[in-house]
């Protein structure tokens, strides 16, 4: 009745629906009952988007979904408690929605005060909401937590109940109003819900008290007008349980209330009475079932007298009528939750009458019958029962074994491991007295488990061992061991000694397990778990780094063992391990041989899992296999098998990184050694996206740069297509650097030398300079601060505005004065001297000017353009050609080819000399500077045009004589 | 014992539902040693070595004959019974069952009840004789169960007068097993003594248990010879006789005690042990299985019993614990080997030695043989329980002392420590 507010609502808007929104709303209310609350919500704000009736539509299925949420959370928080469970659900997060529901439906409510079903939504949910609230519908036994939770929270759900139950009224008054069929059969449902919710609401006061007393005579009042008006209704008969509830709980609760049980029972009796099960109406078993339920129970309590003041034994009879007419009538109810209880009420009256025996065989059948339809609750109070009564018996009451053992059985499933021993215990003992060998042997194997389970390890063991020593002395064959119990009980002796050596770490223990394990193989060896024994010694010697041998252990694993597959996936594993091992210790042959070893187990791991059928193990083993595979190619470095290895993964399995990664790894390897950098650099890319924690990233992106500085390496220089791949290299080599933590000078100076070459300039220069404060190595310093400058100097040149290039410049001006003058105390004083056309520079400061032409030309160039602070910094580039030409000679010398190279910088130096010295007069051709620099610079290119022969070639005369015509003009 | 064992099993009918009708509870061996529990309908026969009854067996009433010997447990008087004297004796039955011995002020106590049925004759008014008239069977088990309230009235408040008056009615008791209807006795009443006709029964297969709680009563009045001459009474009777074999056990180990109370244990264990001898010898002379089994546990019993002196006296420090530890061993090896509640009893006590002694593995693994094992003998389960509990701390230190972690065995100890306070919560172990 509560799961129809979907078709409700279709039905009310069908008459101008489409059919588009209403598949809409059919799809978002499957995903918000799966649990996919967002795209829920998503759908629906689609479909408010959309307008109209969708929009409507939309709008109330989004309000509704987080009833939806709320009464789903609930209901599984009330199942982990009947299963007696930890819930999964968290209560204060349910009432957190419960709260949020309320306000969202309302607000549809008073927005669309024609959608009646709303209202009727709302008024469930605050009865619901009020229930949990006050834990009403926790299980019965939870009796305490009940009152605490309804003794804090009461007026809350008072308030709540009060609205719910104005809000049914409220639908019911609106239906009423309508005379079509469909709405005077939504008036009567709101009407039953308005009884029942106030049956429901004195039910969350105490018991007697004045507040439950009144609801229960207000629902008896309205409910009995009710049921006047619709006796021949399905929902009349169910208003007649409610009623007969509302008696029964009156009768129950206050003394002397004997005339209310006798009430209760004429209205339940009056429900199996009239009823019969209807195979089509599963309804009607239940209501049955419950009838008879509240019938017995109140019987019994009248025949117990319990609460009452005079005990009515003659009611005894009446449970136990009962029960006969039950046993007709409820033949496909007879499963039911209130059908098995209501059959322990039938036992426990049979006993009350003194027939033991039955009650017992009762009792002993609705434990059976709950426990196979997994009803933890009903299990519970059958074995209560049993053993209420076996221990009031105190040993004068003797069970069956196989009850004696179903008892155990539900006691372990209640993990009440010290009772279920004692069942099982008194169940072989039983057992033993008919000789039923097998049924002992279970019981052992049960008192075994449930010690085990216990974690009272040494009692498991012993326990294990009691039938492990009488198989060994009956001389019964391996195969029946005592009905294959045996070979169990041996088993859980072995797993306890196992977890006493590991938790003691005794030598003793250890020698008491090896001995287990010893005797379990020799002697159960066909027992399913033996290759499990196996396995766990295999994983053992695998945890001892004896990985060889591991590995044939696992290989050597039976398919009988359940973990066939498990250890057929690690033998690849194994082997790889061992590769590393050796690799370790230096051993390169031992590595390749092991790691061919470990890709022919992966090889084998695939055909096995091929021909492994259908199962999620083989699976599971195909999709290792195809992993590994792939791993011990890449690790051979046969790249172009492992190439098409990891590619075969990625198709089979695109969404699972088995490798944790790797497979793209081995992607992109595999493309750069067939020198595939776009596909190698995807491939990364891919691996960057799905698996960014993957540990190899920085060796892969280190590889890779070193593929992309060779391919670009190949190229012509200065072209853009080697510049695109230097910068592809630089940005990984960075990111390598970044993920690696490895920025050192080294690295920066590297990475200054890629953006060098990508045409970064700016970057580069960044990048020395970093390098070169790094760095404490002199030479390498002065090499990185000048590669630093050139950098800047290029950048500088490329700057697009005049006032960009003079900063970049004057920061190039400042590299070089730290190149040029090393005393950081005497380097402003020397280049002040140097730039001043009136100073001149002592021999001092001639010693502070590295002896390095080619690095005094690139300060001579930088200095034409900057001046460094309190200097010219065109006097300086021209005092230090002066020291290029004292250093080097414009000479070619067979014996120094060294000097060779000085040539070219001789002259380039001698003209810019006279570029400046052209600058300077042209700046200021009357001032004396000027003068002075235009003759300086006429008679210097006079000399040098007489040196023309030791010219480096004909465009530096051409140079020449073009300088000296201009300069002539000034001296 | 036997008293207890019949207080046992009134108590238990009374926990378990009634049943409708007057239905006794008959429990009886098999000769070859199995139990049956028959429900009687009807009582034929009683005399000292034979019964007949009609029971129900398959659904019908049906006749029982059974020779005395086997019967372990019944007792007669129902509240269902249409007769009031049946309803009285069932009411004492109750009375008992709750320690309501005396009568307090004006609550009458079982003593008066049935000195009340064991002294009438009421014929009942005309037409109603089923229902109101006594029947002699009624004053007989009312005179047996009131012998037994006023000895333990006597033990519990130390009234020697209570001791008297029961032996007063032993031999009132074996006044009316005389082969007559009836005989004359002065009769207490309100007025003084008045002679009056009383029932008299004929032989009846309760006597040798009356003669075992006149034993019992001449030892509490402090006659240990009268009471020695009447345990060999009995336990001569019942060999000659065919009687019950717990009969013989009773009477040979009951001597037994009271002449090993207040000996040195080693003197107390020497007599426990010829007792245990002299059953065993007797085991040859059992005409059936039943017999045998029974002298056997009975005589294996007392050596366990002798054992366990042993074991007092070195906790009082008066020997080693070597001492007892031999004992148990020599016991669990020798007559423990075909008998599982003695070998339960030894590997216990066994248990308890090595833990006083410090062997902490050791007894740790004794104890916890009869924790897995010796489940059908609670008494020894409660005190190996107790000694898991202080095994298990010095288990966990000999296993820390090999370099391994005794955390584990230290919570499993106070775990075993909570079941025994969990299981048997009314168990003097558990109160230690």
């Amino acid at each position: 009745m509560n799961k129809g507010w979907i078709a409700t609502l279709l039905i009310l808007l069908c008459g101008t629906a489409s059919a588009d929104w209403k598949a809409d709303l059919k799809f978002a209310q499957r995903l918000g009952g799966s649990g996919f609350y967002e795209m829920a919500t998503k759908v629906y704000d689609d479909m408010i988007a959309a307008g109209g009736k969708s929009a409507q539509a939309g709008e109330y299925g989004k309000a509704m979904l987080v009833k939806q949420r709320a009464e789903r959370g609930m209901a599984r928080f009330l199942a982990d408690l009947e299963q007696g469970r930890a819930p999964r659900e968290n209560r204060d997060e349910i009432m957190k929605l419960f709260e949020a529901a309320e306000p969202d439906i309302r607000t549809f409510v008073d927005q669309n005060p024609g959608q009646v079903e709303a209202r009727f939504d709302l008024a469930k949910l605050l009865v619901n909401w009020a229930r949990f609230l006050t834990g009403a519908n926790y299980p019965e036994e939870m009796l305490e937590k009940t009152k605490e939770l309804a003794g804090k929270n009461r007026d809350q759900a008072d308030a709540l109940f009060r609205k719910a139950v104005q809000e049914f009224e409220a639908v019911a008054k609106e239906y009423s109003q309508k005379a079509d069929e469909k709405s005077v059969l939504r008036a009567t449902l709101a009407g039953y819900h308005a009884a029942e919710a106030v049956f429901q609401w004195a039910l969350i006061h105490p018991p007697g008290s004045v507040k439950r007393i009144y609801n229960l005579d207000t629902a008896i009042e309205a409910l009995d007008n009710f049921n006047a008006e619709h006796y021949e209704q399905a929902i009349g008969q169910w208003a007649l349980l409610i009623l007969g509830k509302c008696f029964a709980r009156k009768g129950m609760e206050t003394k002397n209330r004997n005339e209310d049980l006798n009430i209760a029972l004429n209205y339940f009796e009056n429900l199996f009475t009239d009823l019969k099960e209807d195979p089509a109406n599963p309804d009607l078993s239940k209501l049955i079932a419950e009838g008879f339920y509240w019938y017995i129970k109140t019987s019994n309590t009248l025949a117990s007298g319990e609460g009452l003041r005079k005990a009515k034994p003659e009611y005894w009879e009446n449970s136990l009528r009962a029960g006969d007419l039950m046993a007709g009538k409820l033949v496909q109810g007879a499963k039911l939750r209130r059908a098995l209880q209501a059959r322990l009420l039938v036992a426990h009256a049979q006993a009350a009458r003194g027939d033991i025996g039955g009650a017992i065989g009762i009792a002993g059948d609705v434990l059976k019958a709950a426990r196979f339809e997994r009803m933890a609750r009903v299990a519970r109070e059958a074995t209560e029962t049993l053993t209420g009564w076996l221990s009031s018996a105190g040993g004068n009451l003797t069970l069956g074994a196989d009850l004696l053992y179903q008892i155990g059985d539900s006691l372990l499933a209640q993990k009440n491991y010290t009772d279920a021993v004692a069942a099982y215990q008194q169940a072989a003992t039983a057992a033993q007295a008919v000789e039923d060998t097998d049924k002992w042997g279970d019981c052992w194997v049960q008192i075994a488990n449930a010690f085990y389970k216990d974690n009272r390890n040494y009692a498991a063991a012993m326990s294990g061992m009691v039938l492990v020593d009488a198989f060994l002395k009956s001389g019964e064959s391996e195969e029946t061991n005592l009905g294959g119990t045996a070979s169990d009980a041996c088993n859980l002796a072995r797993l306890s000694w196992k977890r006493i050596s590991e938790t003691s770490k005794s030598s003793g223990d250890r020698g008491e397990y090896e001995k287990i394990v010893d005797l379990f193989r020799t002697r159960f060896p066909g027992h399913r778990e033996n290759a499990d024994s196996a396995y766990s010694q295999a994983r053992e010697t695998y945890g001892r780094k004896e990985y060889a041998a591991a590995a044939e252990a696992f290989r050597a694993i039976g398919k009988t063992s359940k973990n066939y597959w498990a250890a057929q996936k690690r033998v690849p594993i194994a082997w790889y391990n061992l590769a590393t091992a050796r690799a370790r210790q230096g051993d390169a042959e031992g590595q390749k041989a092991a790691v061919e070893a470990g890709l022919k187990a992966s090889q084998e791991l695939k055909v096995l899992a091929e021909a492994g059928g259908n199962t999620r193990q083989a699976k599971g083993a195909l999709q290792s296999g195809m992993a590994y595979t792939a791993l011990g190619l890449r690790k051979l470095e046969h790249w172009d098998e492992a190439l098409k290895a990891a590619d075969a993964y990625l198709l089979a399995y695109p969404g699972e990184l088995k490798l944790k990664g790797e497979e793209f790894d081995i992607k992109a390897r595999g493309h750069l050694a067939r020198n595939e950098l776009d596909q190698a650099e995807a491939a990364f890319k891919a691996l960057i996206a799905r698996a960014p924690a993957y540990k190899g990233v920085p060796a892969l992106q280190f590889a890779l740069y070193k593929g992309l500085r060779a391919g670009y390496k190949k190229l012509e220089e200065g072209s853009k297509e080697r510049q695109g791949l230097a910068s592809r290299a630089a940005d990984l080599f960075e990111a390598y650097v970044e993920r690696s933590d490895q920025k050192g000078a080294n690295a920066l100076a590297t990475l200054g030398q890629l953006y060098l070459d990508a045409g970064k300039f700016d970057a580069a220069g960044e990048a020395y300079a970093g390098a070169a404060d790094a760095i404490s190595d002199p030479a390498r310093k002065e090499s990185w601060t000048l590669r630093a400058a050139m950098a800047q100097l290029e950048a500088a040149k490329l700057s697009p505005n005049q006032a960009e290039r003079l900063r970049k410049l004057a920061e190039v001006a400042e590299l070089f004065s730290k190149v040029i003058v090393k005393d950081e105390a005497k380097r402003g004083e020397v280049l002040r001297k140097l730039g001043n056309p009136n100073a001149y520079p002592s021999k001092d400061t001639f010693n502070e000017i590295k002896r390095r032409p080619e690095t005094l030309l690139l300060a001579a160039k930088v200095f034409k353009d900057a001046s460094p602070e309190g200097a010219d910094g065109r006097w300086v580039a021209v005092r230090l050609v002066n020291y290029i030409h004292t250093f080097t000679k414009p000479m070619k010398d067979s014996a120094k080819p060294q000097l060779d190279r000085y040539i070219s910088v001789w002259w380039n130096a001698a003209q810019l000399q006279l570029e400046t010295y052209l600058l300077l007069a042209q700046e200021d051709p009357s001032g004396a500077v000027g003068r002075k620099a235009g003759q300086t610079g006429f008679r210097a290119v006079t000399i040098l045009n007489a040196q023309y022969m030791k010219m480096d070639g004909p465009k530096r005369l051409a140079a020449f004589k073009k300088l000296a015509v201009e300069l002539k003009r000034y001296k | 014992m036997r008293t207890r064992m019949l207080f046992a099993a009134a108590a238990a009918a009374l926990l378990l539902p009634g049943t409708a009708g007057a239905v006794d509870r008959l429990e009886y061996a098999t000769p070859g040693g199995e139990t049956l529990v028959r429900s009687i309908v009807a009582v034929s026969r009683e005399d000292l070595k034979q019964f007949r009854v009609r029971a129900m067996i398959g659904g019908r009433k049906r006749r029982l004959d059974l020779a005395t010997r086997y019967i372990l447990s019944f007792r007669r008087g129902s509240r269902d019974d249409i007769n009031q004297w049946s309803k009285k004796l069932a009411n004492a039955y109750r009375l008992i069952s709750t320690g309501q011995l005396a009568t307090k002020e004006n609550v009458p106590g079982a003593e008066e009840v049935l000195q009340a049925i064991t002294f009438s004759t009421e014929k009942g008014t005309r037409g109603q004789e089923r229902t109101e008239a006594v029947q002699a069977w009624q004053t007989m088990y009312a005179l047996f169960y009131l012998i037994d309230v006023r000895y333990e009235i006597g033990i519990r408040d130390d009234n020697k007068d209570k001791l008297q008056q029961a032996l007063q009615d032993v031999d009132q008791f074996r006044r009316r097993t005389e082969a007559k209807r009836t005989l004359k006795w002065d009769v207490p009443g309100d007025a003084g003594t008045k002679e009056t006709k009383i029932w008299a029964w004929g032989s009846t297969w309760l006597w040798p248990q009356v003669l075992l709680h006149k034993a019992r009563i001449q030892r509490a009045l402090g006659d240990a010879a009268g009471a020695a001459a009447t345990f060999d009474q009995v336990a001569d009777m019942a060999k000659k006789e065919e009687l019950s074999p717990h009969l013989i056990a009773e009477a040979v180990i009951g001597k037994a005690t009271m002449e090993a109370a207040g000996k040195d244990s080693g003197a107390a264990e020497q007599i426990y042990r010829s007792a245990g001898n002299k059953l065993r010898s007797g085991i040859g002379s059992q005409p059936d299985a039943y017999g045998k089994r029974v002298l056997r546990q009975a005589a294996n019993l007392a050596l366990l019993k002798g054992a366990d002196l042993l074991l007092a006296s070195a906790a009082a420090k008066q020997v080693s614990y070597d001492v007892p530890l031999k004992r148990y061993q020599a016991l669990a090896s020798a007559e423990g080997r075909t008998d599982p509640a003695l070998y339960a009893g030894a590997q216990a006590g066994i248990g308890i030695c090595e833990v006083e002694q410090g062997a902490g593995g050791k007894a740790y693994k004794t104890l916890l043989w009869v924790v897995v094992n010796g489940y059908a003998y609670p008494e020894q389960v409660q005190r190996a329980l107790y000694y898991l509990g202080k095994a298990a701390p010095l288990f966990a230190k000999e296993i820390e002392a090999q370099g391994g972690d005794g955390a584990t065995l230290r919570r499993a100890g106070e775990r075993w420590q909570d079941d025994l306070k969990q299981r048997f919560p009314d168990s003097p172990w558990a109160k230690k």
